[in-house]
């Protein structure tokens, strides 16, 4: 059961809305520092940025649901988000 | 503590090619690789960026073949211990898998056999100005998930008069973050 990605919207696979992925700062990959568990920090924000190429998708449901501003990194090759639209 | 697998140097799949696409509508660059082209677009009064090709270091593709002592099946993997997805890590031991041979290879492959391509630049171009390459002489990595890498088979570009600056960056889109 995949994600949906559409333009910066993600989608839980009932095509339920999640998330706008969206950098304040426009961060690239380049711009973060490796952190802790295969995370990312940033070193403007200070906050620890998801790698969700390690996650499930249950977590990734979870953790939008439960920190609506979480910040997550999504390769668009990640066979876990489909693209759409 | 899980290591980050993009900081993996070398990739063990080439996955193909990443494009672009022209989304901004810009002006196009056409490119040849050939010298009768050249010569014509020479003649037209086009300025021709001659460009060599060369390898990447990061689309060297290095894996080893393993072969399983009890079963004998052979397999690929880019070392002894893979990270997998949802945060799994395979492991290949030395007393369960042989080292059969370091494997290895380039992610782009083309069917020509010159080590040069040309850019012909517009008549009308203007400095500074955005452009798009749809056929990419230079070999540059598009995006990698775990031990994948894709070649970029387009770029966007800036004229600075004398040559074409690539726009890496523009290769971020392929990842989202926030």
């Amino acid at each position: 059961m995949t994600l949906k990605i559409r333009d910066d919207e993600v989608y839980d696979q009932n095509g339920i809305w999640l998330k706008t992925i969206s950098c304040p700062k426009k961060l690239a990959m380049r711009d973060l520092d490796e952190g802790s568990q295969g995370n990312y920090s940033c070193i403007f924000c200070e906050k620890t940025i998801h790698n969700t190429d390690i996650m499930t998708e249950k977590q990734i449901v979870e953790l939008s649901k439960q920190q609506p501003d979480v910040c997550l990194s999504i390769n668009l090759k990640n066979p876990l988000f489909e693209r759409f639209g | 503590m899980l290591g980050n697998p993009h900081s993996t140097f070398f990739a063990s799949n080439a996955a193909g090619a990443e494009t672009l696409g022209n989304i901004q509508r810009l002006s196009e660059i056409e490119t040849t690789y050939s010298l009768q082209r050249v010569n014509q677009a020479q003649e037209q009064g086009h300025e021709i960026l001659i460009v060599e090709r060369k390898q990447n270091p990061e689309l060297v593709i290095k894996k080893l073949l393993l072969r399983n002592r009890d079963t004998g099946t052979y397999e690929y993997a880019s070392s002894r211990r893979v990270f997998a997805q949802y945060g799994e890590i395979i492991e290949y031991p030395e007393k369960e898998w042989e080292l059969v041979r370091e494997v290895s290879g380039y992610g782009r492959n083309r069917d020509i056999a010159d080590d040069w391509g040309a850019y012909i630049i517009p008549n009308d171009i203007v400095l500074g100005e955005k452009v798009y390459i749809s056929d990419l002489i230079e070999d540059l990595v598009a995006c990698r998930f775990w031990e994948n890498v894709w070649y970029a088979s387009d770029a966007q570009a800036i004229w600075t008069g004398e040559r074409l600056n690539l726009d890496t960056a523009a290769y971020d889109s392929f990842m989202k973050i926030g």
